[in-house]
């Protein structure tokens, strides 16, 4: 047997995976080649420390860290879905919005009707005198993780 | 470990089936009764992989979230560990890299070097930090093995299965892994033998 | 803890839709990419530096470029205001009264000799730390060599994957990956904001006042002090007022961050960060009835005309970006981003309660 085959099974020979005819080749090279013989000596001295480290234990902390970050994104994605209203404008879609909550309440898999959103009217201010020193409240690039402007702007203007 | 320490592969994966079943029809407790199977091995594995606590509780977050959310596609083809495995030694190998890049993890290693090596009874624990240590400068795809193979106690083929390659690309790395390992820990080989 | 807690929000966060800031990245380019850009985000921290910079940033009343005199160190920075050319020609220094009326920094900081000085980790560079989103949604493009401030450079353009987005122009140290210039170009073409050094020193000899904090500086007025606190989702439960968020944020952004901005006996409301790895939108909102908005809000522009029954959502558009504006069931909702066009209104259609 030669070296690199020596090493190829060596695995295999520390898990005792090695039938009978391989095993006497095996034992034959590991007699006569003090290299590979060292080799499985150092295999078998790392996995005996390596099997005896410590298992350390999760903290107690992680479960209700994961609760709160499940909780956190299931209410995120729940903004996406048509939500039963009652009052206000979502009153005329209230009957479309039931017939689709149902469906999910149960589990089915209806494919989902796009949902239109609010009933917006936009009206574009940007020609207003005064409308650039507003439209300041967009985030500079300065910083890239903006300040808020909005609010140091409307409180400078309310001084 | 477990009430279920001694049932069969088998019967070990219909449990887990039954439990993902019971998840998805929305049974709170089922997933919290596979958190509580594997919340220290996810646990254990990051923290050998990415070589810090407060890293590997983060990682152990993000891991058992995205099995919660993942849990929908789960196919019932592979073992729920298998998938389970898959996903936490990805997760960590990235992170992993991660800080690899920034260089920091050496820096680190350094920083929780002692002093000097106690002796007597103490002398285990410190054989231990150094095997640790040992295990944290090889690169985090060496790292994800050893401790699949040793912390975890996969067989070749389930390693095989949870990182996606042949039983000889595992066999090989785990050859890597302990050869890169010698010079690290031939000094603790010796100390064993004194 | 509740830091903690909202750092954690974050994180799961950017983990999101698949979008991870860790950069789980397949091919060998990509990580190259974002080993690049988290070397660039690394070397304002790692490399101690003085100098002066130029800022000119495009608003719509003509274009302002403030000159700023900068040193950092670690995580410290101390920034000194030179001077800034206002539209019109007009000059400002410190110790300049302000004129009445002017909104920004060009009101009552225009006293103070130093901005800002102190630990901060970022500036510029933290927006890379999000270098695995910021791949997900733009594509790093290696554009040539250029110096600046005597320095040679490697010129790098991030080019958004998705329309009506801004792009961006990165000029790093070729030594050393110090981010010597930055430029965004708006997604109708043209700068909206350059940064760029006029001269730099790395490794300088720091005096230990460096960094102290400069003297003359004047504390904002009590009433005006903002406290800040991070908040969670679930946190949204606590408040007294209907909280808005869009179920469907333009593309390629994600929630990072929520806090709670207060100004005490004033004014409270809330603010959400959305972020696609470089651009921003920011989500203000705060009950309708504070009475010092409902006393400002005749007096804005285009916000005194009644709705006339339907809901109306007020717009201002240009070249950096749009703001939109919504009362919602006695919720002021600001929307402010750096992005034009459709995706804002759709943002603002999708709004739903969080609370």
């Amino acid at each position: 047997m030669k070296c690199e085959l020596f090493r190829d099974l060596l695995l295999d020979y520390v898990d005792g995976a090695l039938d009978a005819d391989t095993l006497v080749d095996y034992r034959q090279h590991y007699g006569s080649c003090a290299g590979c013989a060292a080799t499985q000596k150092m295999i078998e001295g790392q996995e005996g420390m390596l099997a005896a480290l410590p298992h350390p234990k999760a903290p107690d902390t992680l479960w209700g860290r994961i609760q709160h970050e499940i909780a956190d994104r299931r209410m995120l994605t729940s903004l996406d879905r048509p939500r039963l209203r009652f009052g206000g404008w979502a009153a005329a879609a209230a009957a479309a919005l039931v017939a689709v909550s149902c469906v999910f309440a149960v589990g089915g898999r209806a494919p989902r009707r796009e949902d239109p959103g609010l009933p917006v009217h936009v009206v574009d201010i940007s020609a207003q005198p005064g409308a650039p020193a507003l439209g300041r409240m967009v985030p500079g690039y300065e910083n890239p993780v903006p300040a808020a402007p909005l609010f140091d702007t409307l409180l400078g203007a309310g001084k | 470990m477990s009430q279920f320490a001694d049932e069969s592969p088998e019967d070990s994966r219909d449990r887990e089936w039954a439990l993902v079943r019971r998840h998805l029809e929305g049974d709170r407790d089922a997933f919290r009764a596979l958190y509580e199977k594997y919340r220290d091995k996810v646990y254990a594995s990051a923290l050998r992989i990415v070589g810090e606590a407060s890293l590997a509780e983060d990682l152990a977050q993000e891991i058992f979230v995205k099995i919660h959310d993942d849990l929908r596609g789960f196919k019932f083809e592979s073992r729920f560990s298998t998938w389970l495995y898959r996903i936490a030694v990805n997760h960590a190998i990235n992170k992993a890299n991660e800080i690899e890049r920034r260089g920091r993890i050496r820096e680190r290693i350094a920083r929780e070097q002692p002093p000097e090596p106690p002796r007597g009874p103490d002398a285990d624990r410190f054989a231990d930090d150094r095997v640790i240590r040992a295990v944290g400068e090889l690169s985090p795809k060496l790292r994800a093995i050893i401790a699949l193979r040793y912390l975890e106690g996969l067989s070749y083929s389930e390693i095989a299965e949870v990182l996606e390659v042949s039983i000889g690309t595992v066999k090989s790395r785990l050859f890597l892994a302990h050869e890169t390992l010698r010079p690290m820990m031939q000094g603790l080989s010796e100390e064993d033998k004194a | 803890m509740k830091r903690a807690r909202a750092i954690l929000v974050i994180a799961g966060f950017a983990a999101l839709g698949g979008s991870i800031a860790w950069g789980l990245l397949g091919d060998v380019a990509a990580s190259r990419d974002q080993a690049l850009l988290d070397a660039i985000q690394d070397a304002e921290d790692a490399v101690p530096f003085a100098g002066v910079r130029t800022i000119a940033t495009d608003h719509p009343d003509g274009a302002v470029t403030t000159v700023l005199r900068v040193r950092g160190r670690g995580g410290e920075r101390h920034i000194e205001f030179v001077e800034a050319r206002l539209p019109g020609g007009e000059i400002r220094r410190p110790g300049d009264k302000p004129k009445r009326g002017e909104m920004g920094p060009f009101g009552w900081m225009g006293r103070i000799r130093g901005i800002a000085s102190g630990r901060v980790h970022g500036g510029q560079m933290a927006r890379f730390r999000q270098s695995g989103a910021i791949l997900q949604n733009y594509r790093l493009v290696r554009t040539g060599r250029e110096p600046v401030a005597g320095r040679d450079c490697d010129r790098l353009e991030l080019r958004p994957r998705s329309a009506n987005r801004a792009s961006y122009r990165l000029w790093a140290d070729v030594e050393n990956r110090f981010l010597l210039r930055f430029q965004v170009i708006g997604a109708q073409g043209g700068a909206v904001f350059d940064m760029s050094h006029d001269t730099i020193a790395f490794h300088p000899t720091f005096v230990p006042d460096d960094f102290a904090a400069p003297v003359d500086v004047k504390p904002a007025p009590a009433p005006f002090r903002i406290e800040r606190e991070a908040l969670s989702l679930e946190a949204l439960r606590g408040l007294n007022y209907r909280a808005w968020l869009p179920a469907k944020p333009p593309a390629g952004f994600q929630l990072r961050a929520i806090e709670r901005l207060r100004a005490r006996g004033l004014f409270e409301g809330i603010s959400a960060w959305y972020s696609d790895g470089m651009a921003s939108v920011m989500i203000v909102q705060f009950r309708a009835d504070n009475p010092i908005w409902v006393q400002l809000k005749p007096m804005l522009p285009g916000f005194g005309e009644g709705n006339g029954g339907g809901l109306v959502a007020r717009r201002i558009a240009h070249a950096g970006g749009t703001l939109m504006n919504i009362t919602l069931e006695g919720t002021e909702v600001f929307v402010a981003g750096q992005i034009v066009g459709d995706e804002m209104e759709q943002l603002v259609k999708s709004l739903k309660a969080a609370n």
